[in-house]
């Protein structure tokens, strides 16, 4: 695709152009490199469904005419009352549509054995590891147009840091809930587990279902040599909004990087994780679960990068299609050259529960070097005929019955989240679903 | 235009040579139309073929369509523009004929060296052979006693003149000229290939076979195939391929369509085995081929089998479409590239029928500094309740310099349907090697056998006799691709 | 119960699959109290029968009704049938991942005998006190149901779950299959525990050696999809000895009268 000469009308999306610029004045480092991701945005043209990744969610589903960047929140001084579950962690950030606060549940920032602020004031505090890793290297492959929209236009930033060989037993919190009708909110995360530390971060995500949002999200995470970073997201936002995430994740030498996305809200979704497993014996595991009901459509991309040898992931995605809902999942296993002694796995289970809903995979693999080991799969199909007997046999009725088989082949997913009250919410969610009749 | 064709300079390299037993050139007389892509050509080789006008209408609107689109470029492969204007679109040589009573002594010569003798004394038992030399269709072979089951086999330009109701109801009727670029300039330009037809409630008695050589330099080779099973038949049918060697890649762009009616049962070998190049990846034949076939009937099934070892690019798709309830489709595909070779193939099935079922089963195999993609489509229609599907595509890397790639698609759009796909790629096992080689077998035969191993649920679809080709010729592929 | 309405009455049973007629007319009453065996060659229909006992919906019945306590139960879905006082012990239970047997057996006994029924202090107690009896370890609670068991493993968990339930009516498919002696012995106990003037039981067998630990009252030997023999205890042992050939050719005959 040729840059120079794309047309400004082709190349912005709608309610992100010059004018939509934060405007606010900010510390140089940051200046400079929203600059340097507003040059690409405008070099990468408007995706359109004649697009190979965005053949199966048509930008045009997404109507961005509708919606107006959101105002930057401002750090709030005094609590604005807290989540039921903000005392299972060390550090809760809740973000709203006028406010963000930190609360140091555990002192740890005070103590300075971590550090969460917002990107601003980071780059003032930590120039050097700003400049090291935002927009970083875990950005491997091709720009893409929404991260750079992210880098460009957003509008909470958060850094969060842990020093080497700190063990945050806790974690991090990060709610976003927003309830602002034809705004779109722009959120930018940068986390960093430098050697050895060990980290966990939980995102959750909510709207009311009449408010009708776009959500922009650029995530960029790091763990450090013999780090462990365990990041975990649900996404229940409510039933008009939509949702264009970009995540970019990389894992040095012995670092092991478990990541959880639990897709069970919005109206639209179109993600996409690149996870570069970058150095020797560094491991990823991916998790995700999605359940699209009614019209919901979500659409997953996920990249496992091999760029080194002896590296390790391993994958699995789990989705359930109800209703009119859609879902689709795209992976790619990419092997560089000589990236040798790779094992890489990758699985997609998909749950077709009534005629009119749709589950397209497309697991593939991209292997340029020889001594390796990658494989993937994919299955489709309804519950068991012969599990749901079974259960019946013992009582059940159907509609139970039902219920309990697609919580089961959930668990294998909910299992691998690292927090109980995430578990306890996906599975209500689940629940809520199997039962919601449209 | 007349010319005598020279025979070109033959690589010499006797390891080349050994590697591409069928690189050699015939020399024969032959006719040819000049270089180049333009309505009058078109009208020119209808003429030549003495095609009805439906005829030439049929290939002048499909060259209209062709203009208007592009060259597909989404496969995983990479070659440089071809100008269409510099190929020769018919070439034949003169002494071409449909029975090999009265064939060039030349001709039959080079199908005999080829392993396909046309004589009626030699012929092969159990097969009945179509032979295509560059633009035309030099010998069928068994004509009466297929005649006698009221099974047709000819070449189409023959269907065309003898057959002309069955060719307009079912030409296109699979892949139109639309279909895609190299479909829609098949269309346009095809010259030969073979027509069969089997009728109601026959079950054909032998294989039926087409052997295509490209002979002259710089020429398209666009053959056109159809295969009709009408209600109950079943019929079995092979193709082979070879080209010399030269140093300039040639264009071979065909189209496959099969139809099978109720219950009908069509089985559709292949065994590809164009010219490569040469290590450096000089020169070889861009096998643009669409093959699709159409189970329009109620229980009736198509199955390809392909064993892919030549051409410089293989861009091929074998499909089917699942139309009747409980129709079968399979595609068992072995394509193994070497040296500089790209390979990107696979299948589509679409269900649209209840009850439909699919099996894939897709072997690559890489060595050198090759490419080897398979891309699949498995689409499961909201009116295909119940059907089932089930994918597996392995890949094997001989070497650090190779690609393996596999792109699969699944659409799942009913609860009631079943589909399970599952993939591998990794390194010819170190183990195994140790183990065959541990009980005396050289590296290389170790390699074959572990390959042989690896293919073997595709080789088991073949045909018998051609199943032991194919295994050989794997095995003489696979010579220089260890260490 | 009065004589014109039995506890279990099998009448003129047809049921096919895919279309193809298995079950060709089977009568058979159980009595409160009576341990019924069924035994049979392959292919006989015994699975078929338990099957459309308990409403599997890849059979259908074609002819013929299935009375529990006087009610038709081919109307009825298989989870109305369990709660009724129905179960069948499978010959292959299925194995759920995601389920743990806890959860699942708590579910199950929320159906049987309605929600909150059971003090949960009470039902872990229960399952304590069951799992001992079948000499089973407390770990199996947290596994997922059936998943990764022994073909023993799973047919205990089958008895665990029949004595949780406590049915009135019990069908045993080929418990006994695949079962070494102390496995048998112990699946044998937890029925027995079961055996009752209240409780009726059916055990499909293709062997002899469960019907020493479990004493049938009837003997039915099942032919083709019939009843082809009805006896006493005492006919077990003849079909141990002379098979099933002699039965067959008698009622081939019988047939032909």
């Amino acid at each position: 695709m040729t840059t120079a000469q794309l047309d400004p009308a082709v190349v912005m999306v709608p309610g992100f152009d010059e004018s939509a610029r934060p405007a606010a004045a900010e510390p140089d480092l940051i200046t400079a490199r929203r600059e340097a991701a507003f040059k690409q945005y405008l070099e990468l043209p408007m995706p359109t469904a004649r697009d190979e990744e965005w053949r199966r969610t048509d930008p045009a589903l997404i109507p961005f005419e509708r919606f107006k960047p959101a105002e930057a929140p401002r750090r709030r001084a005094a609590p604005s009352g807290a989540g039921p579950w903000d005392d299972t962690f060390d550090v809760v950030v809740s973000v709203d549509d006028t406010g963000f606060e930190i609360r140091d549940n555990a002192g740890l920032l005070a103590q300075g054995g971590l550090t969460v602020q917002p990107l601003a004031e980071a780059a003032q505090r930590h120039p050097a590891l700003i400049e090291r890793y935002l927009q970083g290297p875990a950005r491997v492959k091709h720009p893409r147009k929404f991260s750079a929209l992210g880098d460009a236009f957003w509008r909470f930033g958060l850094f969060i840091h842990a020093p080497a060989k700190a063990i945050i037993p806790r974690g991090v919190l990060i709610r976003y809930t927003h309830a602002q009708s034809g705004r779109s909110v722009v959120p930018r995360l940068l986390a960093v587990v430098e050697d050895q530390a060990e980290l966990t971060i939980a995102e959750h995500y909510e709207s009311p279902d009449d408010a009708e949002l776009l959500a922009i999200t650029t995530r960029e995470l790091y763990a450090g040599p013999g780090a462990t970073l365990r990041a975990a997201s649900l996404q229940e936002w409510g039933a008009r909004t939509y949702h264009i995430g970009e995540d970019w994740v990389r894992a040095e030498r012995d670092a092991r990087i478990e990541w959880v996305t639990l897709l069970l809200g919005g109206q639209v979704s179109k993600m996409m994780v690149s996870c570069d497993v970058h150095e020797p014996n560094a491991q990823a595991y991916l998790s995700g679960l999605f359940f699209a009901n009614r019209t919901q459509h979500v659409d997953q991309k996920t990249l496992q990068l091999h760029t080194a040898p002896n590296t390790y992931s391993n994958l699995l995605y789990k989705g359930a299609v109800k209703d009119q809902g859609h879902s689709v999942y795209q992976g790619i296993i990419d092997a560089a050259p000589g990236a040798i002694k790779v094992d890489a796995y990758q699985m997609n289970n998909n749950l077709i529960l009534t005629e009119g809903a749709r589950a397209d995979s497309l697991p593939g693999l991209e292997i340029d070097a020889d001594d390796l080991k990658c494989s993937h799969g994919a299955t489709f199909g309804n519950l068991d005929q012969n599990q749901l007997f079974y259960l019946r046999a013992r009582g059940l009725p159907e509609a139970e019955a039902r219920q309990l088989l697609v919580m089961a082949f959930f668990e294998e997913v909910i299992a691998r989240v690292p927090h109980e009250f995430m578990r306890e919410r996906v599975r209500e969610d689940v629940r809520r679903k199997c039962g919601d009749a449209a | 235009m007349n010319q005598t064709e020279t025979t070109h300079k033959l690589e010499t390299d006797s390891k080349l040579v050994r590697e591409y037993q069928y690189g050699f050139v015939t020399d024969v007389d032959t006719d040819e139309l000049p270089k180049g892509l333009n309505e009058d050509i078109i009208r020119a080789i209808s003429q030549k073929k003495n095609e009805p006008v439906w005829m030439t209408e049929w290939r002048l609107k499909s060259f209209r369509r062709w203009q208007t689109m592009r060259e597909p470029r989404w496969a995983k492969v990479t070659y440089p523009e071809i100008d269409y204007q510099d190929i020769r679109y018919y070439s034949a040589p003169k002494s071409a004929s449909s029975g090999a009573a009265q064939a060039d002594p030349e001709l039959l010569k080079t199908f005999e060296r080829l392993g396909i003798p046309l004589y009626e004394r030699d012929r092969l038992a159990g097969v009945a052979v179509d032979a295509v030399f560059d633009s035309v269709s030099v010998a069928t072979t068994h004509r009466e006693m297929l005649a006698e089951k009221g099974i047709i086999f000819c070449s189409m330009s023959e269907a065309i003149q003898e057959h002309p109701e069955l060719v307009r109801k079912y030409l296109g009727s699979v892949v139109p000229p639309s279909d895609n670029f190299f479909a829609a300039l098949n269309s346009a330009v095809f010259s030969d290939g073979s027509f069969c037809y089997i009728p109601k409630g026959v079950r054909c008695p032998v294989e039926l076979s087409t052997y295509f050589r490209i002979n002259a330099r710089d020429t398209g080779q666009f053959e056109r195939t159809l295969i009709v099973a009408e209600e109950d038949a079943y019929v079995s049918y092979i193709e082979g391929c070879t080209a010399p060697m030269r140093d300039t890649n040639q264009l071979h762009a065909a189209v496959v369509e099969l139809v099978a009616l109720d219950r009908a049962q069509i089985k559709y070998s292949t065994v590809q085995n164009w010219y490569a190049g040469d290590e450096k990846g000089h020169g070889g034949i861009y096998n643009f081929v669409t093959k699709r076939g159409h189970c329009r009937g109620a229980h009736s099934k198509i199955s390809w089998t392909q064993v892919e070892v030549g051409a410089a690019i293989t861009w091929k798709y074998p499909s089917v479409i699942l139309e009747g309830d409980h129709s079968v489709g399979e595609f068992y595909s072995v394509a193994f590239t070497n040296n500089r070779m790209q390979a990107d193939t696979g299948t589509k099935m679409i269900h649209i029928g209840a009850h439909t079922k699919s099996t894939i089963i897709s072997k690559g195999i890489s060595a050198g500094e090759s490419a080897n993609s398979y891309r699949g489509l498995v689409q499961i229609l909201p009116s295909a309740q119940h059907a089932r599907n089930h994918t597996c595509c392995d890949s094997m890397l001989i070497g650090d310099k190779c690609s393996a790639n596999t792109y699969p698609v699944i659409e799942a759009e009913t609860s009631t349907a079943i589909t399970e796909h599952e993939a591998t790629t990794s390194k010819i096992s170190e183990e195994q090697l140790f183990y065959v080689q541990s009980r005396g077998i050289d590296e290389e035969s170790a390699t074959s056998l572990i390959v042989n191993g690896f293919c073997k649920d595709v080789f088991k679809e073949l045909p018998l006799e051609f199943s032991v080709e194919a295994i050989k010729l794997l095995e003489l592929k696979l010579e220089h691709s260890v260490g | 119960m009065s004589e014109q309405t039995p506890f279990f009455e099998i009448r003129n049973l047809h049921a096919s699959t895919e279309d193809k007629p298995i079950l060709k007319g089977v009568d058979l009453t159980i009595q409160p109290g009576e341990t019924h065996a069924l035994m049979g060659p392959n292919g006989s229909g015994k699975s078929t029968l338990s099957n459309v006992i308990m409403g599997h919906p890849a059979y259908e019945v074609t002819a013929g009704e299935i009375l529990f306590r006087g009610q038709n139960i081919l109307e009825l879905e298989p989870d109305e049938r369990a709660r009724l006082g129905l179960f069948l012990a499978f010959q292959y239970p299925v194995a759920i991942p995601g389920i743990t047997v806890a959860k699942f057996l708590k579910s199950a006994a929320d159906a049987r005998f309605g929600q909150g029924a059971v003090k949960p202090s009470d039902f872990i107690k229960r399952m304590r006190e069951n799992l001992a009896f079948l000499e089973m370890s407390e770990q199996f609670l947290n596994r997922f149901l059936n998943d990764g068991f022994s073909g023993g493993e799973k047919k205990r968990m089958e008895i665990l779950q029949m004595l949780t339930l406590k049915p009135s009516l019990a069908v045993m498919d080929e418990t006994d299959s695949g079962l070494d002696i102390d496995a048998l012995r112990i699946v044998s106990k937890g029925v027995n525990r079961l055996v009752g003037p209240e409780f009726g039981l059916l055990v499909i067998t293709h062997y002899e050696r469960i019907l020493n630990y479990i004493k049938p009252d009837h003997l039915h030997v099942l032919i083709d999809g019939r009843i082809a023999m009805s006896g006493g205890p005492e006919l077990v042992k003849e079909v141990e000895k002379n098979g099933y050939d002699w039965i067959r050719e008698r009622f081939g005959k019988e047939v032909l009268v």
